[in-house]
Formats: C-alpha cells, sequence, structure tokens
C-alpha cells in the first residue's frame, strides 16, 4: 500500500478508506471510500446517521482499526507503516480521546484519572499528578480534582476526560458524541471547554456527534452516509467566536 | 520522521506508574480482592500446614529410633522389622554372636514385651516394658525431667515418660485426687512390684501406646520367661570400621538384618508412607489446596479482569502496549499473590504455635522447605492465573471503548 503525501497544514488526509467487518457471506461494509482531509488547528465535525461509520472511521484514524484499502496520514504518519506497538505509543504521545460515556477509572480520583495518560507516556508519577492538576484547571475543575468520577456531574465528568484528553499536549483530539450522554446545556458548557482546549494547543479535533445543537462550535462539519463523507460545510465557529 | 519514530520507541511507562495504575484497578473492587488473597491465603495455608503435619508424622514415626539411638552406630533386628515398634523377636543367643563379630566395639540388648500393670489406684493397663543394658543403660531414654537414668539400678526401678504419666498412668490418690503418675510412687508390673524412679521425656510418636523402661535384668522379674523378647541390638563399630562392611558381616552371621539409625528412619518412614496410603492422602490434600487456590484466586481475578475490561479497552485506545499490559496483570496477580501467600503463611505459624504451645504432642514440623515448596505452588497458580487472564487482556478489541 502506498504512503499519501504529507501535506503541509493537513493534520489528516486520507483517500479512499475501506473498512468490511466479518467474513463472506456476512461481510458488512462500514467504510466505503472515505476521503477526509483535516486542517491543523481545526475543529471538524463528523456526522451522520446512526451505523454510517463515523465511529469506525474516528478508529481506522487513530490507529485503532486497521483499514483494508486506501490511504490514510495522521500527523504525517502513516499508521500501515508501524508496528502495533508503535502505533499504541504514537497514540500515547500525540492523540487525546473523548468517549460518550467518559471511561473513568471509578477507584482514582479526577488528577489521577488524568494522570494516567501522562503514566502511559513514562511521565514520572509526582510530575504526571501535578501537570494533571493544571489541565484539570484548564477545564475549570480545579477544585474537583481530588473527587471520584461518583461524586461528579456527568458534565463534569466529561470534562475531566477532557482534561485527560489534553494533558499531554496531543495536536490531534479524537471524541465520539462527547455530549450525547449530557443534557443541553452541560453538553454547551462541555463543548466550550472541548473547543478551547483544542485551541489553546492548536490542536485538531475531529469530533463526531449526532447533536445539531452544537454544531455552533464546528470550523467545518463533514457530513458522512453509508460509509463514505457525501459533504463538507464551513460551521460557523470561527465568526460567532471572534468577536 | 526518523527522529520522531525513535521518540515514540523510546517512550515508556515507569514501573511506578504502572504499579499505580494496576493498584488502583485492584483496590477498585476491594470484594474481589479480598476474596482472591483468601483464596490464595487458604491454599497457602492448606499446603504449608498439611506439608508439616505429614512431616510431623513421618518425623514422629521414627522417633524412637532417634531417641534411643545414644552413640549406637547400628541397629540389628529381624530381617521382616519395618519399625521401631514392630514385634520380630530375635534368639536371646544373638547378643553374643554379634558380640562377638569382628569391628563390634560394643553391642547392647533391647528387650522388649508387653506386660500387666495396675496402677496404685488399681486401673489396669498393658504397657509395653523394655528392658535395656543394666551396666551402660545404653537406649534408654536420653531426657530426664527428673531423677536420673542411673536410678534404674534402683530395687524395682522403673522410669516413665511425662506424657503419658499424665495420661496412661493417671490415678485417683487416696485423698481421692486424679493426678499423674510420678517419683515415688509405686505399682504392680507383672509379677513383681515396681516404683517409679525417673520422669523422661520422649520424642512425639507416631504410636501412643505407653512404655516402661528398665534394666535387662529386672526385665526378667516383670515379664513371664516365654515372653522374654530380644527386640534390637545396639552395635558401635570398632574405631575405622566400614559401617556397611560390618553391617554385611553381622547379617551373614545370623540372618538378620543391621541398619544405621537413619536408614532404619527412612525405613520407618518407607513403611509409614506404603502401609497407611498417608502420602496419598496428604497428597491429595496438598493438591486439593492447590486445586481450590486456582479456581478460586483465578476465577476471580478472571472477573476481576473482565469486569475492567472497559478500562483495560481505554487503556489500549490511548496508548498502552501489550508490554505494559502484561506487567500490569502480572503486576495485579503478584500482589495478590504476595499478600495471600504472606497471610497464608501467617495462620501457617500461628497454627503451629498454637499446637507446640498446646502442648498436645500433636507433631508438626514447619520445616524451611514448606515456605519455599508453598512459594513455588503460589507462583504456578498465579501465573496460571496471570496468563488466562493476560490472554483476555491482550485479545481485547479496543475500539469497545467507543461503544455504549
Ligand atoms: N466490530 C464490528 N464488527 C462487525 N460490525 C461492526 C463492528 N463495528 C461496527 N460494525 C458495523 O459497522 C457499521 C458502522 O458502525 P459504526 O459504529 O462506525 O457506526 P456509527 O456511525 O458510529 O453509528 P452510531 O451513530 O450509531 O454510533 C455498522 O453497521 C456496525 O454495525
Ligand atoms: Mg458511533
Amino acid at each position: 500500500m502506498s504512503t499519501v503525501a504529507i501535506q503541509p497544514g493537513l493534520a489528516v488526509r486520507c483517500r479512499g478508506v475501506h473498512k468490511w467487518f466479518g467474513k463472506e457471506p456476512n461481510r458488512l461494509e462500514a467504510l466505503r471510500g472515505v476521503d477526509l482531509d483535516a486542517v491543523e488547528g481545526e475543529v471538524l465535525m463528523l456526522v451522520g446517521p446512526s451505523g454510517c461509520g463515523k465511529t469506525t472511521l474516528l478508529c481506522v484514524l487513530a490507529g485503532i482499526l486497521d483499514r483494508d484499502q486506501g490511504t490514510c496520514a495522521v500527523l504525517g504518519q502513516d499508521s500501515d507503516t508501524l508496528s502495533k506497538t508503535q502505533r499504541a505509543r504514537f497514540r500515547a504521545s500525540s492523540i487525546g480521546f473523548v468517549f460518550q460515556q467518559f471511561n473513568l477509572m471509578p477507584s482514582m480520583t479526577a488528577v489521577e484519572n488524568v494522570a494516567t495518560q501522562l503514566l502511559l507516556q513514562g511521565v514520572a508519577l509526582r510530575e504526571a499528578l501535578w501537570r494533571a492538576r493544571e489541565a484539570l484547571a484548564s477545564v475549570g475543575l480545579a477544585d474537583r480534582a481530588d473527587n471520584r468520577p461518583s461524586q461528579l456531574s456527568g458534565g463534569q465528568q466529561q470534562r475531566v476526560a477532557i482534561a485527560r484528553a489534553i494533558v499531554h499536549n496531543p495536536r490531534l483530539l479524537v471524541c465520539d458524541e462527547p455530549t450525547s450522554a449530557l443534557d443541553h446545556e452541560t453538553g454547551h458548557l462541555v463543548m466550550q471547554s472541548l473547543r478551547q482546549a483544542a485551541r489553546e494547543r492548536s490542536a485538531t479535533a475531529i469530533i463526531v456527534t449526532h447533536d445539531n445543537r452544537i454544531f455552533e462550535f464546528a470550523d467545518r462539519i463533514a457530513f458522512m452516509d453509508d460509509g463514505r463523507i457525501v459533504r463538507v460545510e464551513a460551521g460557523t465557529a470561527t465568526e460567532r467566536k471572534t468577536p | 520522521m526518523v527522529t520522531m519514530r525513535r521518540h515514540i520507541d523510546d517512550t515508556h511507562c515507569s514501573e511506578i506508574g504502572l504499579l499505580f495504575i494496576a493498584w488502583k484497578m485492584l483496590s477498585g473492587d476491594m470484594l474481589k480482592y479480598v476474596s482472591m488473597i483468601a483464596g490464595v491465603a487458604f491454599a497457602t495455608l492448606l499446603m504449608s500446614q498439611q506439608t508439616a503435619i505429614y512431616l510431623g508424622l513421618a518425623y514422629s514415626a521414627g522417633a524412637a529410633v532417634r531417641d534411643f539411638s545414644g552413640d549406637a552406630d547400628l541397629w540389628v533386628m529381624d530381617k521382616a522389622v519395618a519399625f521401631p515398634d514392630d514385634f520380630k523377636p530375635m534368639r536371646s543367643a544373638v547378643i553374643d554372636v554379634v558380640r562377638g563379630i569382628d569391628g563390634v566395639q560394643w553391642a547392647s540388648p533391647l528387650l522388649r514385651s508387653s506386660a500387666a500393670m495396675r496402677l496404685p489406684d488399681g486401673t489396669p493397663q498393658r504397657p509395653t516394658v523394655v528392658g535395656i543394658d543394666d551396666a551402660t543403660l545404653r537406649g534408654g531414654p536420653s531426657v530426664m525431667l527428673n531423677g536420673q537414668l542411673a536410678d534404674l539400678r534402683k530395687d524395682e526401678g522403673i522410669i516413665i515418660d511425662q506424657r503419658q504419666a499424665e495420661t496412661f498412668f493417671a490415678f485417683v490418690d487416696s485423698s481421692g485426687v486424679r493426678r499423674s503418675l510420678g517419683v515415688g510412687d509405686r505399682v504392680a508390673l507383672g509379677q513383681s512390684s515396681a516404683l517409679v524412679v525417673g520422669i523422661c521425656r520422649l520424642s512425639e510418636a507416631l504410636s501412643s501406646s505407653p512404655v516402661v523402661f528398665t534394666t535387662s535384668s529386672r526385665f526378667r522379674s516383670f515379664v513371664p520367661v516365654e515372653d522374654r523378647q530380644l527386640a534390637f541390638v545396639l552395635v558401635k563399630a570398632a574405631p575405622g570400621q566400614e559401617l556397611e562392611d560390618l553391617g554385611a558381616r553381622i547379617a551373614r552371621r545370623e540372618d538378620l538384618l543391621a541398619r544405621t539409625p537413619e536408614q532404619f528412619i527412612t525405613r520407618t518412614e518407607q513403611y509409614l508412607n506404603e502401609s497407611t496410603g498417608i502420602l496419598i492422602s496428604f497428597s491429595i490434600v496438598i493438591g486439593l489446596g492447590l486445586v481450590i487456590g486456582l479456581i478460586v484466586s483465578g476465577q476471580t481475578f478472571f472477573n476481576f479482569v473482565s469486569d475492567n475490561s472497559r478500562y483495560f479497552a481505554g487503556l489500549k485506545a490511548t496508548g498502552m502496549t501489550d508490554g505494559m499490559i502484561v506487567r500490569i496483570v502480572f503486576t495485579q496477580i503478584g500482589i495478590v499473590s504476595l499478600v495471600g501467600y504472606w497471610v497464608g503463611m501467617g495462620l501457617t505459624a500461628v497454627f503451629g504455635l498454637a499446637i507446640v504451645g498446646s502442648g498436645s504432642g500433636f507433631p508438626y514440623r514447619l520445616e524451611a522447605g514448606i515456605p519455599i515448596g508453598t512459594a513455588l505452588g503460589v507462583l504456578v497458580v498465579g501465573l496460571i492465573a496471570g496468563t488466562v487472564s493476560l490472554w483476555r487482556v491482550i485479545r481485547l478489541e479496543p475500539a469497545m471503548v467507543f461503544r455504549a
């Protein structure tokens, strides 16, 4: 498989990406030739009906799932050229993740959950905890650092997850429906934190969502259907956020 | 890109960091953590305690050999004898024949027979009477608690064991108080009367039949003629004698068997294992300990890992390598095994102290090999449980963390 030319200014560049699940005769084609670019520093939203392949695409981008066809360069790196361990280390250092269900370890406090991301990279425990506290402060949770997830509201938990996703200053943020477990108002707050965190670090954010009420935070919106990107529109975020 | 790749390769999770994650996960489910520890501790206790009891039994089987060997080099006995309490009498002339064999420095008889006894209050008993050499008192008890071995030469003198004095030989005295037989008490033994002149301490023996010590010459007055038995001859080899040669010479001359104390003890333990199935039943219990430990702690550990698969998947997605996962899982099973092992060994020791402290004479030998052997057993359990659970985590699809 050939490597995509690295294009300056592009955090993600995918061409003709295919992904199949299962074996014949039950084989399912989840991605049917995805072309997608993400510009460095932008907030790109990925929307589309359920089952159209959004999560699958995120996983392929992040090197969690192997693509079956096509080319894909993420932060100048083609995951096909990396071993499984190298891909894991690439994710640990360069990508931040936010999941729909937060996925915080219940026995860890907020600051410990955030610090875990740094521990994966070999940062010493003391420094990791200290940097985690700063990341929590940057999402407005300084006073909740020592609470466990069960003592936090859904929105607070998701902001802890955002702190965990940005604590290692990744260049790419990958978020799967970060607001769908939250009510509208809380989702709005979480999106503000997310967008601000990405902006401060000049990180690219790719956010899968069903929730058209958060479109206002997008620089661009890519519409997906049946395993393909069907259309990309400019969002309204930049105009609205810059007075 | 090359420099970037190198940077990626060089990042490692520190041991402290891993330990932190492993411990936080483990302590997140205290109930499982405690039951895993209980499983390992139970297996440890069962393995080490049963081994200690078995070793204690095996050891006490050879207690008589240890107690009465003194500085003798060989025990001469009938070929069929397999353990010290085995009654296979030899011709009484054997003692003189053995004394005449080249390379024998001295030879002392050990006579034994059972005789009827009546305690001061009239209670009947039937102890084994052991007659030892008058002149040298060889083959007698080595630890005296009250009186001296030489007191045996006093008129009608006998010596008994303290524990047996408190049990078999306890009686109700003239004032109506139940007490143990002691020095100065008089009993009826065989056709004569006997005076307790000393109390000795015998090792904890497997057989618990009562024993009375006396001299060979007085033995004759306690035991009827037809019952007089030469059970063993204790032999000291002349300086420079090869024990093997001497033993072979004795065996040839009288169609007997000569064993060193060690050989006799080994044969006794072998007999114990073969004739009683004791080794098999202890092995089964010890094996059960291992299996139960494996099932309880292994299964719980597997459940623990499965319960945490969502977090493991999340860690994998966010950049945990398989190498780190191996270290985390084995750190977790290692913590469980280590804590469980020490709890189990602690219980084993407490159990042992309680037994020794109770003075019941229950055989218990916590030898140095037991903690090591048990640790190996726990290690095997941990490796199996860890590997099975690890296999599950390694196969986890990190993408599952995206599914609600
Ligand atoms: N591991 C898998 N094995 C088999 N099929 C899968 C697997 N993961 C996803 N699929 C299928 O691939 C298709 C795309 O799934 P995907 O999760 O990417 O959709 P989605 O757009 O994220 O949907 P939703 O909005 O409901 O989350 C679906 O038909 C799904 O059933
Ligand atoms: Mg999805």
